[in-house]
């Protein structure tokens, strides 16, 4: 059987739905393949016109959402964020729940850059290698349990901070992945321009990737670097602010002003895009999106749900 | 007549042989590359030179990522603006034991005219203490040159404190000097004088007026303050039993607590120190003078030699 109007379903971005009255006109005319759908329950004909009105089930709906892969792998990407995110509580109650909203936050943001490193990887990235820095280094848990996911941790997560593990609960080099390490706050994005710009000397095509913090952004070297990024137009380097709107004493509003925080990027000199609770796909979708923006760094600020009391 | 030189220019010069012989070095600067003579090497390699303008915190780190992607790192500025990125030293570079090479110049009363805000009387004290990082003090052009060339083929932190300009010369340059050695610069047995920097040669000239009041004065320069050489260090105490400890520090922290440290614990003897007293420096209209002004002179280091032999 030929395989009815597969290219409807080819993904396109941002678009989850389509419209079955399309997709079946334009296949009209394999009558042939509508009796067999029709017999399998797929869609209902409607002969009540001098055109029969072809629609699809609810059965035919399913069996097409599931053949529309971008939507499979968006539901899969959902639920193993569902997951980790559980997987990340059973870790920080082993640690009192330090940083609870921290980690939990940039779940999705790690979810997405690891699965970006893992596809770029697979593709070919003539072996250079993606290079993650996770500068709020006390958001570390949620780095074990994204890195352990893609099987590029063996520790047991749940020993995170006994004497005895190497894991750390501030992140700590070195490992193949986790090249630096951090726990003060606001030294990743100076250390990713160094990394970048070596990338840039010797030819290499890597992307930098550093979570940032919004507390962190109180940091004045945060400022510094933001500015050796545009005076060195470093393209490689993709910054994502996990905007949850909480820092270690109360909200970000309150403590220090973060806001206008869009406008302060875009000032900077950066490639800027803010987006409203993605989930990990579109978190993916975006960044390869703005991979491919010459001259200037870029900032993702990932806004999440628990921004709400301002 | 005694060759002076400068400690800047010598340190500019000494950066683009390095660079000749090693294509992974890059320079980084924080807007003074024309008081670091850091420029020499921007114009001569401009692609390996990172200008991150004036923000130290951000040049420490800068540095450190390109070190963690393979290169070789030199970050200067003034010392005591490398210390205002103490913490970025500590938790990025020597906590990963990054190679990453830095060089504090101006430091201790050498930027005399600047006053207080500019003198470093401090980094020997707070860089030492920071676990994996080296501490080189060189005490002449020669002694720069030479432990900068080590510093680059010594895999890790490596932090040098060098003077603005005045340099007399030391070292003839024929001595074998290595990094991590203490140097014997005269051999002595009823005391010893243990200097780095510019307070060498001072210790020097005092070293030639005490041989002729028949004194017989060993003098050592511990260019290398981490790691020290403890071994050569305990052997020197056996021998001469006491020491003045010269530097152009804080007398706390620095050099004569480093000896202190190692002394008090495995052969314990006085150590008589000459340094800055624990105050700040101030302006003045040329280096001797400052120098004099805090007590780092020769007549100083004599006159702390003959307390020392005359109390114990």
């Amino acid at each position: 059987m030929h395989v009815i109007g597969q290219n409807n379903f080819k993904h396109k971005q941002g678009s989850v739905g389509y419209d079955n009255r399309k997709f079946i006109s334009l296949e009209k005319e394999a009558t042939g393949d509508i009796e067999i759908l029709s017999s399998l329950g797929l869609i209902t004909i409607d002969n009540k016109y001098n055109t029969p009105d072809i629609r699809l089930s609810r059965l035919g709906q399913l069996v097409f959402e599931l053949l529309d892969e971008s939507k499979i792998y968006r539901s899969m990407f959902q639920l193993k964020s569902k997951l980790l995110k559980e997987k990340l509580e059973n870790v920080l109650s082993e640690i009192g729940n330090k940083h609870l909203a921290s980690s939990i936050t940039c779940i999705n943001i790690l979810l997405a850059i690891f699965e970006r490193i893992t596809k770029r990887h697979i593709d070919g990235n003539n072996g250079d290698e993606d290079v993650v820095i996770l500068s709020k280094g006390h958001a570390a848990p949620a780095l074990y349990v994204v890195m352990k996911e893609y099987g590029l941790l063996s520790h047991n997560l749940l020993n995170i901070g006994k004497i005895d593990s190497p894991l750390q609960t501030h992140v700590t080099a070195p490992n193949r992945y986790i090249k630096v390490s951090t726990g003060s706050l606001g030294q990743g994005l100076s250390i990713a321009n160094g990394i970048a710009l070596a990338a840039k000397m010797d030819n290499l095509n890597i992307d930098v990737y550093v979570v940032l913090g919004d507390g962190e952004l109180d940091e004045g070297q945060i400022w510094e670097a933001a500015l050796t990024s545009t005076t060195y137009k470093l393209d490689n380097i993709i910054g994502i602010i996990d905007r949850n709107n909480i820092q270690l004493n109360g909200y970000t509003e309150h403590i220090k002003r973060k806001e206008p925080l869009k406008n302060k990027w875009i000032a900077f000199g950066w490639h800027t895009t803010e987006l409203f609770d993605p989930d990990p796909y579109l978190l993916l979708e975006t960044i390869d999106e703005v991979s491919v923006i010459k001259d200037k760094p870029k900032m993702i600020i990932v806004r999440t749900e628990s921004e709400l009391k301002r | 007549m005694t060759r002076v030189e400068s400690f800047r220019k010598t340190f500019g010069e000494a950066l683009l042989d390095i660079a000749q012989g090693n294509r992974d070095v890059v320079v980084l600067d924080a807007d003074l590359m024309k008081s670091t003579y850091t420029y020499l090497f921007a114009s001569e390699y401009p692609d390996r030179f990172i200008q991150v303008g004036i923000s130290e915190q951000d040049l420490i780190c800068t540095a450190a990522g390109l070190a963690i992607a393979g290169k070789l790192p030199i970050a200067s500025s003034y010392a005591m603006f490398i210390m205002r990125a103490w913490e970025q030293i500590r938790n990025t570079i020597a906590r990963d034991r990054l190679n990453v090479k830095l060089v504090g110049t101006h430091a201790g009363l050498s930027d005399y005219l600047d006053g207080a805000s500019h003198q470093c009387i401090e980094d020997i004290s707070i860089m030492r203490v920071i676990p994996n990082m080296a501490v080189t003090v060189p005490a002449d052009s020669y002694s720069l040159k030479t432990l900068l060339e080590q510093g680059i083929n010594y895999n890790g932190p490596f932090y040098m404190r060098i003077g603005r300009d005045y340099a007399p010369r030391v070292y003839s340059g024929d001595e074998r000097l290595e990094f991590g050695k203490v140097s014997v610069v005269r051999d002595g047995c009823d005391i010893c004088i243990a200097s780095c920097g510019i307070g060498t040669y001072l210790s020097m000239l005092a070293v030639e007026e005490l041989k002729k009041s028949g004194i017989d004065v060993a003098l050592i320069d511990l260019h290398t303050i981490k790691p020290l050489d403890k071994a050569t260090i305990i052997k020197i105490a056996k021998n001469t039993g006491r020491f003045v400890v010269v530097e152009e520090h804080n007398v706390i922290g620095g050099l004569a607590a480093s000896l202190a440290e190692i002394l008090s614990e495995y052969y314990p003897c006085i150590i008589k120190r000459v340094g800055i007293n624990d105050v700040f420096g101030r302006s003045s209209r040329d280096y001797i003078s400052l120098l004099e002004y805090y007590g780092l002179t020769t007549q100083n280091i004599i006159k702390s030699v003959g307390e020392v032999i005359n109390e114990v």
